[in-house]
């Protein structure tokens, strides 16, 4: 799901809070104690570890058998048109369990995030209450906290890059702490924005990608994307810095983090 | 190994107040300085007190500060307010109950009965609690302690020390660690030194940052004579009081809100943050809470601008009576109302029981004053960023003046309100970045009007 150096970062961070991740490795059997409870798991490689609750997450998927007999079109979700609407008159699906007949391009049938489930519930109201308003689902964007590095994506950012983009990496030194800026390689467009520990405007990011803003601006901008409370460490020189490095570009950062100046971007005034 | 967990919840309580051996020894510390000063108090220690004085304060302050310091040690960066809900003392539980009653009496004998806490005449000197004390007025003030000289300095110490350990606590958020510097520099040279300073110069005690309404007696009669009487330096603190009311309060809090106040130089709000950290999550989020709030904030704004006109109607023109109302009586009432009950009884005594803030959201005029302006011209707002709310509701949970700051932003509403003290917690603890305090001057009439989380594509 992550861009590997990300991956990393998260990974290194679950382990410093004490959890032992083992990525390689796969469960063959749940051990039972004899009273009908767990006592531990046998792994592929015939490790034995001892433990008294098990939790299996893989993907999600919904639970819609019940469904199977109700007349409800049916198929890994709930079936519905761009109006969230089932076969059925009145009778409507979103969120995890719903299955979008014609999803926008790029857009999965099913999106089992909490930002899909929450703005088809905007839709829907809007539907059910007389303005009937057809599902978009707007620019990709997604959160989640990982223990205590908080992280944001705005925009398309693919753990396996395709041949036509290219991305822009920065980490801090020290911290937990990294931007990601993908664009496109021919016309320098960027396309998405990937946050680890540092807050980013969903607004201004959104705004550069609808509007094709180029790599060289957005660096040149930067700070009015930034999102941290006051007086945090502004590293935006030296992430322009280290871009001109990487990229040969003379970019001059000259962003502020001043909402005023983001009310001007965005033409709030 | 074949404990059957009822709750297979990561807050579950199973274990949350593990202390480590250092807390163990700084909590002895602390309770072993506590002591003295009670013993000494209650004349158990006879001995002259600066024998008992200077360690005990050396005790507490060593015990609170390495207390502090190994409870947020060792901790991967982060906000940390792990099992606030299963301990008893956050979660008004019995040592919360214990805590209230105690801070709850403290303030009364402090109040009404300051001989119970030794307070003595000039002539046979002090006792108890307050001659314990005697040592470090003489040492500022040239004379023997009052029991607001004690008051003054039990404030000034938690606000300091119980100051370092919430800067350790928010440590990786430097908007906190800049706010609480801020905050210790008011109170403790501000606040504390320089009034008692002035006092050893036999100047009148003044406290620079108390601003009225605040200080509801500034325009008092016995107030202004005393001013009067002390030549310039009084004229120049009349002139000061006036100008800080009328212009530097409206000038500030339109460009930074009524934080600059509420949050960065107050003494009521420095104790709020710094010992009432630990409570602010039990401040009431509801409706009709906030009903309440308004009507009685804003009523005693109206009292105190009635109460002080009346004070000055009579010191202009003579005449006790304005109508039926006689202005030595309301001013008695605002003081015992107002002054004492509410803002140190109720106020701090409460903490553990309603929150940190109870004075400054329900009863403070100045805040009621500040909020008016912020509400109104100010360029402060929390902006909330796009469509990022889970409503999770944390920002809600730790907003002291309880503030339902989930239900603004889990529609992309700006938060503008008139009670928000911009302590910047809820922007701490957000998990998905999605609050920030800031300031602007183009937008400053369409604050808060339009939602951003409205459908996907919000543009
Ligand atoms: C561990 C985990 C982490 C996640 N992290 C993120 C993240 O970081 N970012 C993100 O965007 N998304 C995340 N998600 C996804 C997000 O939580 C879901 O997409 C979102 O909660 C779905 O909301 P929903 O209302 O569609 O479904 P749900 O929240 O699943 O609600 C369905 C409700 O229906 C009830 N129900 C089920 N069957 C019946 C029945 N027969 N009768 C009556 N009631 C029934 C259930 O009890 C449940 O209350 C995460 C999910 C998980 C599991
Ligand atoms: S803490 Fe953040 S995500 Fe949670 S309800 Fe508040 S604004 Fe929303």
């Amino acid at each position: 799901m992550l861009p590997a150096e990300e991956a990393q970062m998260v990974s290194e961070h679950i382990l410093k809070h004490g959890i032992d991740l083992r990525l390689e490795s796969e469960i063959s059997e749940i051990l039972d104690d004899g009273n009908g409870s767990v006592s531990g798991v046998v792994t592929k490689s015939g490790e034995h570890i001892k433990c008294n609750f098990v939790g299996l997450t893989v993907g999600v998927s919904p639970n819609i058998q019940f469904l199977k007999e109700s007349g409800i079109e049916i198929n890994r979700g709930i079936l519905v048109d761009e109006f969230l609407r089932t076969n059925i008159p009145d009778v409507f699906a979103i969120g995890d369990c719903a299955e979008i007949r014609k999803p926008a391009v790029g857009r999965k049938p099913i999106e089992a995030v909490w930002y899909t489930g929450r703005t088809m519930g905007q839709f829907v109201a809007h539907t059910v209450c007389g303005k009937p308003t057809a599902y978009d689902p707007g620019l990709w964007f997604n959160s989640a906290k990982f223990f205590d590095i908080e992280y944001q994506v705005y925009g398309e950012i693919l753990a396996t890059r395709p041949e036509q983009t290219q991305t822009f990496y920065w980490q801090h030194p020290e911290l937990e702490k990294s931007i990601r800026i993908d664009f496109k390689k021919d016309t320098k467009q960027v396309i998405g924005f990937n946050l680890m520990g540092i807050r980013f405007r969903q607004e201004v990011c959104h705004h550069w990608i609808k509007n094709g803003t180029t790599i060289n601006e957005v660096m040149q901008n930067l700070a009015l994307a930034n999102f941290d409370p006051e007086f945090y460490e502004e590293y935006e020189e030296q992430i322009v810095n280290t871009y001109n490095k990487e990229y040969g570009e003379q970019v001059k950062h000259q962003g502020k983090r001043k909402l005023s100046l983001v009310n001007r971007l965005l033409s709030k005034i | 190994m074949s404990t059957n967990y009822k709750s297979i919840s990561v807050a579950s309580h199973h274990q949350t107040e593990n202390l480590s051996t250092v807390q163990k020894i700084s909590l002895a510390m602390l309770s072993l300085g506590g002591l003295m000063q009670v013993i000494y108090w209650f004349g158990g220690l006879t001995e002259a007190p600066s024998l008992w004085l200077w360690p005990s304060l050396l005790l507490g302050a060593v015990g609170t500060a390495w207390y502090g310091y190994d409870q947020y040690n060792n901790k991967i960066p982060g906000v940390k307010n792990n099992g606030v809900w299963f301990k008893s003392l956050t979660s008004r539980g019995s040592v919360a109950w214990m805590l209230g009653i105690i801070l709850t009496a403290f303030y009364i004998i402090l109040y009404w009965f300051p001989q119970y806490l030794g307070l003595g005449s000039k002539e046979t000197g002090n006792t108890g609690l307050i001659r314990l004390f005697d040592p470090l007025s003489q040492m500022i003030t040239g004379h023997d302690a009052s029991q607001w000289f004690v008051y003054g300095a039990l404030y000034t110490f938690i606000i300091f020390f119980l100051g370092l350990k919430f800067i350790w606590k928010y440590r990786y958020n430097k908007y906190q660690v800049f706010r609480t510097i801020s905050i210790m520099f008011f109170q403790t040279i501000i606040a504390f030194l320089l009034p008692s300073v002035l006092e050893s110069f036999s100047l009148p005690f003044n406290d620079f940052k108390n601003i009225w309404p605040l200080n509801y007696y500034f325009f008092f009669d016995w107030h202004i004579d005393e001013l009067l009487a002390s030549g310039n330096f009084g004229i120049f603190v009349l002139f000061w009081g006036i100008l800080s009311f009328l212009v530097l309060t409206p000038i500030l809090t339109y460009f930074y809100g009524k934080r600059w106040y509420c949050s960065w130089v107050c003494g009521c709000g420095g104790l709020a943050e710094t010992a009432g950290d630990p409570f602010r999550q039990l401040s009431d989020k509801s409706l009709k809470a906030w009903k309440i709030e308004r009507w009685m904030i804003h009523s005693i704004l109206v009292f105190v601008f009635l109460m002080t006109a009346l004070v000055l109607y009579t010191r202009f023109t003579g005449q006790e009576y304005f109508l039926f109302l006689n202005s030595g009586a309301v001013s008695n009432l605002y003081g015992f109302l107002i002054g004492s009950a509410f803002s140190g009884v109720i106020g701090v005594g409460f903490y553990p029981l309603m929150g940190s803030r109870v004075w400054c959201r329900f009863g403070c005029p100045m805040a009621a004053y500040l909020g008016l302006l912020q509400k109104t011209k100010s360029k402060f707002r929390i902006t909330t960023n796009g469509g990022q709310c889970i409503s999770c509701g944390n920002c809600s949970t730790y907003c002291e003046m309880g503030i339902d700051v989930k239900s603004y932003a889990q529609r992309g509403q700006d938060i503008v309100r008139s009670s928000c003290v911009g302590c910047g917690i809820c922007s701490a603890v957000c998990p998905r970045g999605v609050l920030r305090l800031e300031n602007a001057g183009n937008d400053i009439d369409k604050r808060a009007k339009e939602t951003r989380a409205m459908f996907g594509d919000f543009e």
